[in-house]
């Protein structure tokens, strides 16, 4: 054996990325688990320094980081596209520390991180849909301070949320809500869906997949299991809806796709096409899928 | 000079010092390594209140070693920092200083040399520091008698 | 329009960016590249913040952040911790003894003189701030000469007696007693990088926030708490820079090593306390040179005491929640620069959202005229 040569500080080396090491997957996976054993209840969990900042989807990246192995395929997605430059990064970052197989299909995928939506295909058993969570607890644009509402959840006191959303009937006849709406899941806890448009939400009662919701800033995941029953919050007299635009997809046709105003001209002139790249092409390629979502909630 | 005490002074000299005294002896042992120079981390404690219960304050780098020579002896390598030749040359030193006889001797004199020049350092240290030491003695023996005083410092 | 080049474009501008950013970073190749080592050696209070905040102490990994960062110290900060994920920890050290310190520096204020003396060190406390050009150059001139200072004792001078002034007040009976902080000697310290803060918390756990958050929140916090929005009128019973020994116990034998030094710098503050007629403290141990983290963090560890002191919490400075829950530069830039990313699918929403309540609010009008 010999003796290293530099007498100075060494240099580079030591960065062999092995990321995430064993010890900090199984904690995570432990989270998990009680996440999945309560049902929309927030595990607290040590989130781990990765080389995206807090904010930028950490949580996300640390929970397919602790699940991913060798026979997975993954797909990225952000505002529902492959390609959105924030989904390129996180995706560029699993190949490069993991060497894992990587696809556009959700069909394929058996790990699907995404921010801000769900994807319009249905999701299979077996499947794993790992959700970007900027801010975990529903109640806090409410309530500011973290003892409070950690006490109302487990009183399952959701009072000063149904006051707000009255309030909002009473001034604008609606529900102000149009994204992060919140869900009542497996009957007990309130639950923030992540910032996907409420036109997701019907996605999530009763999926055959698996749910994880992870905020790596907030330190908190969450998880609602298959076949597990969520509901939108909403009153009797003021069912939930979802939205819907007047007119198709530019390029699919679809009509019942989450669809994205595009600027055609300098005039406010749009035209419309599906957020869900993957289901916009399969559409093109396929035509509709039989039988029809309804959009219904 | 017992084993944590020249671990200490080995690990505290520098990594030229350590090189040349290393040098200085021009040995050339056969080891392997029973873990190679590895980079780690310890967490450093501080005391609430500075005399209290321990805080966790922050992490530091370090870099640890273990080797075995060839005829026998164990040496551990801990010193803080990145620095793989360092701690190599720290375990190699406290192997061969657990061998005993005249080159455990020759080693041992050298060690106490690293010590000296580290005390060295400290003084020449302190030596700058009471440079700026506020010399009250010699304030009030400014100012004559019978005149207000001013302000202490600049 | 090609649907596909619109979506497809991501990976290409991605890898033009990381291009642009590397020529950003070594601006004009005309001049010479700056070494890591300068920064190091150079601009060592930027290294002492980078060290901090990071929560790493490595003066070169540092530097070398400072370096790919182009100077930005958050950014630095970022990435000493992401770095930090990929080693191993190995253990604990013993507790730093700042009693043994080897003082550089150490200010007393309580007191004109305290044994062990004021000795000013290096510090721009006793500059003018006038830019000096003669730093434009190049090369510099070799240094001065010290002044004759005080003589220079035979046994270690700059060692740090136990603070002076506090043992003074001690003394007399007018400090709060040691014991009083002391509530948990035995059990492992909470190790905010092994399980999350949860509130209200410990004050181990406060000392570890703090002494990783970000500087600038902590100075404005503290200012505001000396201003109005807040008690504090502090006094610094002792603040001293210096180096201090870093012993471990080696796994393999059991036996207690010197692994090296760090260079810290501590703030031990008093505060008056007409309730119990006595002054209460605050503490502020940061790495490296960093002399407004450490009397921030020490005024703002006695402001976060205001509840278990019994007082009432009326401002932020004294709201543990606001100043732990967004003291971490970390979280906090990577939330506010968060907004950068695609949110027209939310945007999408709440526009339908807004036009449909206009589309309400003009029917009803028209119902009502």
């Amino acid at each position: 054996m010999s003796i290293p040569e530099d007498a100075g500080d060494t240099a580079d080396d030591a960065y062999a990325f092995a990321f995430l090491d064993e010890q900090t997957k199984r904690s995570i996976r432990r989270a998990i688990l009680k996440a999945v054993a309560i049902p929309g209840y927030q595990v607290p969990f040590v989130t781990r320094e990765v080389p995206l900042p807090p904010g930028w989807g950490t949580g996300g990246i640390q929970v397919t980081a602790a699940l991913i192995g060798p026979a997975d395929v993954v797909k990225v997605i952000d505002q529902g596209a492959d390609d959105s430059t924030n989904a390129i990064s996180i995706r560029d970052f699993f190949v490069t520390v993991a060497g894992v197989w990587t696809t556009e299909r959700t069909s394929e995928a058996t790990l699907i991180q995404t921010r801000h939506r769900i994807p319009e295909e249905t999701l299979q058993p077996g499947q794993i849909l790992i959700l970007q969570v900027p801010q975990p607890e529903p109640l806090r644009t409410l309530i500011p301070r973290e003892p409070e509402t950690r006490r109302l959840h487990a009183l399952e006191d959701y009072g000063v949320l149904y006051v707000k959303l009255y309030e909002d009937v009473a001034r604008h006849g609606e529900i102000a809500t149009a994204y992060d709406y919140p869900v009542l899941v497996n009957d007990r806890y309130v639950a923030s869906p992540s910032p996907i448009p409420k036109f997701d939400n019907p996605k999530l009662d009763r999926s055959q997949a698996l749910l994880l919701f992870s905020a790596g800033r907030e330190r908190r995941i969450y998880a609602i299991p298959p076949h597990t029953r969520v509901v939108s919050l909403s009153f009797e007299d003021k069912p939930f809806r979802v939205q819907q635009w007047d007119g198709a997809c530019h390029r699919c046709g679809s009509r019942d796709h989450y669809l994205n105003a595009v600027a055609v001209d300098d005039h406010g002139g749009r035209m419309l096409v599906c957020s869900d790249t993957d289901a916009c092409n399969i559409r093109l390629t396929e035509g509709p899928a039989q039988p029809e979502r309804p959009n219904t909630g | 000079m017992q084993r944590r005490q020249w671990m200490s002074v080995l690990a505290q000299a520098t990594p030229q010092e350590v090189d040349a005294a290393w040098r200085g002896h021009g040995l050339s042992p056969n080891f392997t390594w029973l873990r190679a120079p590895t980079f780690c981390l310890v967490m450093v404690r501080g005391r609430v209140n500075g005399t209290g219960t321990p805080f966790n304050l922050g992490e530091m780098t370090a870099t640890r070693c273990a080797l075995q020579l060839d005829p026998g002896g164990l040496g551990l390598g801990y010193v803080a920092g990145r620095h793989k030749r360092h701690a190599t040359l720290a375990a190699l030193f406290d192997a061969l200083l657990q061998g005993g006889g005249r080159l455990a001797d020759d080693l041992r004199r050298t060690v106490a040399g690293l010590d000296e020049q580290r005390s060295a350092r400290h003084r020449a240290d302190a030596a700058m520091a009471a440079a700026s030491k506020v010399d009250f003695a010699m304030q009030l023996a400014e100012v004559p008698a019978g005149e207000a005083m001013g302000e202490d410092l600049p | 329009m090609n649907m596909s080049t619109v979506i497809r474009g991501g990976a290409r501008a991605i890898a033009a960016s990381r291009l642009l950013l590397a020529r950003r970073r070594r601006g004009d190749p005309s001049i010479p590249p700056v070494s890591v080592m300068q920064i190091r050696e150079q601009m060592t209070l930027a290294v002492g913040r980078v060290m901090a905040e990071g929560s790493l102490y490595d003066r070169t990994l540092a530097a070398l952040a400072i370096k790919q960062a182009q100077g930005d110290l958050v950014e630095a900060a970022f990435l000493v911790r992401a770095y930090r994920t990929t080693l191993e920890r190995i253990g604990t050290t013993e507790p730093i003894s700042t009693g043994r310190m080897r003082i550089a520096r150490r200010v007393a204020t309580t007191h004109r003189d305290v044994r062990g003396g004021q000795i000013l060190g290096a510090t721009y406390d006793y500059t003018h701030r006038l830019l000096d050009f003669a730093l434009l150059a190049d090369t510099e001139t070799t240094e001065q000469e010290l002044p004759a200072g005080a003589a220079v004792p035979a046994t270690s001078p700059a060692l740090h007696p136990a603070p002076a002034a506090e043992t003074m007040l001690l003394d007399a009976d007018l400090l709060e007693p040691v014991s009083a902080d002391d509530a948990s000697g035995a059990e492992p310290a909470p190790d905010l990088t092994r399980e999350p803060l949860t509130l209200p918390c410990r004050r181990e756990q406060r000392l570890q926030a703090l002494a990783r958050g970000d500087e600038g929140f902590f100075a404005g916090l503290t200012y505001s708490s000396m201003r109005g929005f807040g008690r504090m009128h502090p006094f610094i019973s002792d603040l001293v820079c210096g180096h201090v020994e870093v012993e471990i116990i080696i796994p393999e034998t059991g036996d207690l090593v010197a692994i090296g030094e760090i260079e810290v710098t501590e703030c031990r503050t008093v505060h008056a306390d007409a309730g119990t007629a006595r002054f209460t403290r605050g503490y502020g141990l940061v790495f490296g040179v960093g002399e407004r983290k450490a009397i921030a963090m020490a005024v703002l560890d006695r402001s976060l005491r205001t509840r278990e002191l019994g007082d009432e919490v009326v401002y932020p400075a004294q709201d543990e929640e606001f100043v732990l829950m967004h003291a971490d530069n970390l979280d906090a830039s990577g939330l506010v620069q968060h907004l950068k990313l695609p949110h027209y699918v939310d945007f999408e929403a709440v526009s339908q959202m807004l036009r449909e309540l206009r589309r309400r609010h003009a029917s009803a009008s028209e119902d009502a005229a």
